[in-house]
């Protein structure tokens, strides 16, 4: 298939998928998503956006099958950027989702190390396979594992549209294949402050310093999904940092 | 480090080991300064490095002291200040090289590696007079890097030394704490939670160490260095 006709081929099947939310009204209020594990947390990345996890199970239910099949040349963003698509059940403050990142409990992470080794003695071959390198290559993993029973995430969004796609949520974080982040339960409750950008002064996701009147740290940071995508990356605030948004950015975070 | 860390490495500096590894060395540079012009120290800014160019250079102070910089999508600029500061407050004959082949590299250091020791490196290093190179490779860190040791296989045209072949990750920390060597940030924030004998410090978020998951790692304690800015 060349490229075009691929881009047709996904782009409807993505349409086609997310139809559903043309018609739905969304209530957005603040809420506190509660997410609780059954097996200890893996990360490679200090935290986990909600809108990134969002975004990755309702774009698994739009394909299906197909899913599995998206071009791995390009990112997923080049074929979705021209698209017209419904409303989420998370809120946009502009162009910034109203979700903060992940946040756990007070656990100190530690390093654990998982070996991949190809077992050749019980394959009854005579000839020995090289390990050293190629498709049979022994791996050594470190992984930074966080023994968290429960994490949380401030948003704005709709509860039942949040609690519709979170239904599908199995595992969260790193190498989930392992074992590891098995989701127990999610819960979803209503608070009375928005933390889904900024609280108390410091950021709680990153935000793009074009979004902002002063701030205390910025680097180079993914602020929108998907977040591996090196197109989404743009100087911003870290979150934890001290920042004031510009007036126009706090005008649209009002529901 | 923590109080426990620092006695416990105090204490081994008084074993036997210790104090025979270190003589092993002092013995071998002596050697190497026997019989080699003008020598000088391969410095990475990692712990290995840092005790084997302490060790030259207390024997013979003007000795000149060589980084190679990865560039900055391996080598975060704080980083290689922190190097340079370390340098300079052990008053070494410090110089910083840098790889045009690696600053326009991706993120993928080990094809271009050789390439760059063997046509950048090299030759200017060869041009300015020196022969011979400590180098603070140990045979504890791996099977291969014993077997480079062992059978003297260098990397370039120019003679490798390793003073502190036989030297264990105790004796490294301990020679660092006994002496009070400044040494990189970088190590106290790894160093709690991977352990001190599995600490490195090494080019953030290279393919080359994906087989060992240090990417996985990096990308927790050292995410703000991901993106490098141009």
């Amino acid at each position: 298939m060349n490229e075009e006709k691929e881009y047709i081929y996904f782009a409807d099947k993505i349409l086609n998928g997310v139809s559903g939310r043309w018609k739905r009204k969304w209530n957005y209020e603040p809420l506190e998503v509660r997410v609780y594990l059954a097996t200890p947390l893996v990360l490679n990345h200090p935290w986990i956006h909600i809108d990134g996890v969002l975004s990755h199970l309702s774009l698994r239910k739009a394909l299906g099958e197909d899913y599995y099949l998206l071009p791995a040349k390009y990112p997923i963003s080049k074929l979705t950027k021209n698209l017209q698509l419904p409303t989420f059940p998370i809120r946009f403050a502009g162009a910034i989702p109203q979700a903060s990142i992940s946040f756990f409990d007070d656990v100190k992470p530690r390093s654990e190390v998982v070996y991949k080794k190809l077992e050749d003695r019980w394959l009854g071959i005579v000839k020995k396979l090289y390990h050293g390198s190629g498709y049979f290559k022994d791996y050594a993993m470190k992984h930074i594992y966080l023994p968290t029973p429960k994490v949380k995430f401030y948003v704005v969004g709709d509860k039942d549209g949040l609690k519709e796609i979170l239904s599908e949520l199995v595992t969260l974080g790193d190498n989930s294949r392992l074992g590891w982040g098995y989701v127990r339960n999610v819960e979803i409750i209503e608070i009375e402050e928005d933390k889904s950008i900024i609280y108390e002064g410091k950021a709680m996701r990153p935000i793009p310093v074009r979004f902002c009147k002063s701030w205390s740290d910025s680097f180079l940071l993914a602020w929108r999904p998907p977040y591996w995508s090196t197109d989404m990356v743009e100087e911003c605030v870290p979150p934890g940092a001290e920042v004031e948004l510009l007036p126009e950015t706090i005008e649209k975070m009002k529901i | 480090m923590n109080r426990r860390w620092r006695e416990t490495f105090l204490m081994w500096t008084e074993s036997d080991e210790y104090k025979s590894r270190v003589a092993e060395a002092i013995s071998i540079i002596k050697q190497a300064f026997g019989k080699y012009q003008k020598p000088y120290c391969s410095f990475s800014g990692g712990k290995d490095s840092l005790v084997m160019t302490h060790i030259v250079t207390s024997l013979k102070p003007d000795v000149d002291v060589i980084t190679l910089d990865y560039s900055r999508t391996f080598v975060p600029l704080r980083y290689l200040i922190e190097i340079k500061e370390i340098a300079k407050k052990l008053s070494w004959n410090h110089q910083v090289i840098r790889s045009k082949i690696l600053e326009s590299s991706p993120n993928d250091g080990l094809p271009v590696m050789l390439q760059v020791l063997n046509y950048e490196v090299t030759p200017y290093l060869l041009k300015k007079g020196f022969d011979v190179v400590f180098v603070g490779l140990r045979k504890e860190e791996s099977k291969w890097r014993e077997l480079r040791i062992r059978n003297n296989k260098r990397l370039t045209k120019l003679p490798e030394v390793y003073p502190i072949a036989e030297f264990s990750w105790m004796d490294i920390w301990a020679y660092i704490i006994s002496q009070e060597l400044p040494y990189l940030s970088i190590y106290d924030k790894y160093g709690n939670i991977m352990g001190w004998e599995n600490v490195r410090f090494s080019t953030l978020f290279d393919r080359e160490l994906d087989a060992f998951g240090n990417s996985n790692i990096d990308g927790f304690f050292s995410y703000r260095y991901r993106f490098p800015k141009k």
